[in-house]
């Protein structure tokens, strides 16, 4: 509530002296007077994915986030201006450049984030235990957040419990509203596809071997879900190989965009049929395996660039 | 043993050695990740097309075949470098990578995945071509860092050669920090694999590396001399210097190229020599050919194993050869404790 009080008032300086003062001053009363109106509890309470409890008197006016599907969604959710610090990868939606960088996935700096002190830490798949054993040393508060690798998932495991923490529950749903609409309507796309095209997704190829996403992949699930039959469905994991690719010459390839043009002029590969009848498409893997606001978009693309065969 | 029985003996070893590596080669090409029945693969070898599917026509003949042939060559070539820098150094552990060669090769193609992937476009033979540059321009630097005393002193030369991979591999590491969407491509590229070995590429390495093995092998009584000491070869008449600039010279042409197509195969240039040597006297002509020919079988067996243990994937050639190759050197080095050959 007051955060929009903070926005609107930026036209004169001493107002927001004076604002910034009384907001500081006074979120405590606020926090005591949300409470008293909500009589279920006194605190924000919630039990992250490593099973810690996470209890917050007031939603948090400063987050790092240290992943990019928490930053997605943090915007998403209309809270992006709550962000003092992100991770490298943190790279959508384009203000979220505008974010203090603090270090990788995989290696937060420990030390930068301490020293911007957020009211809550939140990160997801990929942190490092050791990361957080150092955060919780250094008594920063800490939540982790993901769910399993799917639209619920996403949902429950990512959107649902930041949209709580924030004390802004209808905005979570309001979100997965949005999302799910999105994936009913791409999923009534595919269900409608006259037959499932074969389709190959490209990690990797040529000189460093060829690279799939198996059938036993988010990936994988996701070209099963979006109408396709992955020609890799049979691999556990990502290792295929240019003569079973041939072999089974799928009717659709899926490129990442620094593959395109080098895929459909490489030798062999421009002879599959899929590139003779121009039929690769570009996919931004980041949409699709990040749990963020995106996957239902990720799922639509990955929808469109099966049924473009039709 | 009398000079004729020598002969008579490295021959014999020579056309054994050719008779396993024709069964090789035919074992691989029946085997891959796609199962082609034996009657088809024999007469499409036959060159009857008749009934056989497009898709197995394009895999004999322009996937697996080139493959092979690729992996004959390079493996061929390791070997052959290993001889050489092993003769020319007196150092059992001396390898051509020691040069900087492969990691020359490593930070050429780590440039240029970084570099084309921002710019977009280029084939896929730039990142080999960038591999090979900077193959031999990083052993360029390793024999100017090495300075005048690199051929007298060969532990000068390796140590320089030691220094500068480990300066190639810190600029590797910070590239990819820098582009860690790249991260994949790199390593995958670093492991080494011969999936990309198309017919151009067979005719890039028998360019590059057919003649640098038959004129070292034709030096082979010069890395013989060579081998004694360069101060008794120079009191043999030799000019030791030119002469192990120009092995040398050699030996990193034709392994840049190599690895240039394949990526770092490991374990061949310092693992083929000692067995080669087992199997024959250390004259090193013969030693050469013989090297030539075991690191060749042993590289299409690799390959095979790559393509083969996990269908339809593979895992890249270089992690085969350096999960074979180092307990096989240990078996090795342990069995000849005492004997002292591994310093012959």
């Amino acid at each position: 509530m007051h955060r929009g009080v903070l926005m609107n008032s930026t036209r004169n300086s001493r107002l927001i002296v004076f604002l910034l003062l009384s907001a500081v001053l006074l979120s405590p009363l606020f926090a005591r007077g949300t409470t008293e109106s909500d009589d279920s509890s006194k605190n924000i309470l919630l039990t992250d994915h490593y099973g810690r409890k996470i209890a917050l008197d007031t939603p948090p006016a400063t987050v790092v986030s240290l992943s990019p599907g928490i930053t997605e969604t943090m915007f998403a959710l209309g809270y992006g201006d709550r962000l003092t610090g992100r991770t490298e990868y943190c790279d959508f939606p384009p203000e979220a450049a505008r974010i203090a960088s603090l270090g990788t996935l995989q290696e937060p700096n420990i030390e930068a984030i301490v020293a911007v002190h957020p009211d809550l830490v939140i990160a997801s798949t990929h942190f490092p235990e050791e990361a957080l054993a150092r955060l919780d040393a250094a008594g920063q508060k800490v939540a982790v957040l993901m769910g399993q690798e799917s639209f619920q998932g996403t949902y429950d495991g990512v959107i649902r419990p930041l949209a709580l923490l924030l004390g802004d529950i209808p905005a979570g749903e309001s979100l997965i509203a949005g999302m799910e609409t999105e994936r009913k309507n791409a999923a009534a796309k595919a269900a409608g596809f006259p037959r499932k095209p074969s389709v190959y997704y490209v990690v990797g190829f040529g000189e460093g071997g060829d690279w799939t996403a198996g059938g036993d992949t988010f990936i994988g699930e996701m070209i099963r879900q979006a109408g396709g039959r992955n020609i890799a469905d049979d691999v556990r994991g990502w290792s295929f190989s240019i003569e079973a690719l041939v072999d089974r010459d799928p009717d659709v390839i899926l490129i990442p965009a620094w593959a395109d043009g080098m895929f459909q002029t490489a030798p062999i590969y421009k002879d599959l049929r899929a590139v003779r009848e121009r039929r690769v498409r570009v996919i931004d893997e980041n949409i699709i395996v990040r749990q963020g606001p995106r996957l239902a978009e990720g799922y639509a693309d990955l929808v469109d660039a099966i049924g473009s065969i039709f | 043993m009398t000079r004729r029985a020598e002969t008579l003996r490295n021959s014999g070893t020579v056309i054994g050695g050719l008779v396993i590596l024709s069964f090789t080669i035919l074992l691989a090409i029946s085997f891959g990740s796609v199962h082609i029945p034996m009657s088809s693969i024999l007469s499409i070898l036959a060159g009857n097309k008749h009934g056989i599917s497009e898709s197995w026509l394009l895999i004999l003949w322009k996937i697996r075949l080139p493959r092979i042939l690729a992996a004959v060559m390079v493996g061929g070539v390791l070997a052959t470098g290993g001889v050489s820098c092993q003769g020319l150094f007196r150092n059992p552990l001396s390898e051509p990578y020691l040069l900087g060669i492969s990691s020359g090769a490593s930070l050429g193609a780590t440039i240029a995945i970084v570099s084309l992937s921002t710019s977009g476009g280029a084939g896929l033979g730039a990142v080999g071509l960038s591999a090979l540059i900077g193959a031999l321009v990083v052993t360029t630097v390793v024999f100017f860092a090495a300075g005048r005393t690199a051929f007298r002193l060969p532990s000068t030369l390796l140590l320089s050669g030691i220094a500068i991979a480990f300066l190639c591999q810190a600029v590797i590491w910070l590239l990819m920090t820098l582009n860690r969407d790249q991260v994949e491509r790199i390593s995958f590229w670093t492991l080494g694999s011969l999936a990309s070995a198309g017919w151009s590429r067979v005719v890039w390495l028998a360019v590059f590396t057919l003649p640098t093995t038959i004129l070292l092998s034709v030096m082979g009584h010069i890395i013989d001399v060579l081998s004694t000491g360069y101060d008794s070869a120079h009191g043999l008449g030799l000019r030791p210097q030119r002469a192990a600039a120009i092995v040398l010279g050699l030996t990193a042409l034709g392994t840049a190229a190599a690895v240039a197509v394949a990526g770092s195969v490991g374990f061949i240039g310092l693992m083929v020599p000692h067995v080669a040597r087992f199997m024959g006297g250390p004259s090193h002509r013969p030693l050469m050919i013989r090297s030539w020919i075991g690191g060749a079988i042993l590289l299409v067996l690799a390959d095979l194993a790559a393509r083969t243990v996990n269908p339809p994937g593979e895992i890249p050639v270089g992690i085969v050869t350096a999960l074979f190759g180092a307990p096989f050197l240990l078996i090795l080095a342990r069995g000849k404790k005492g004997e002292g050959r591994l310093d012959g």
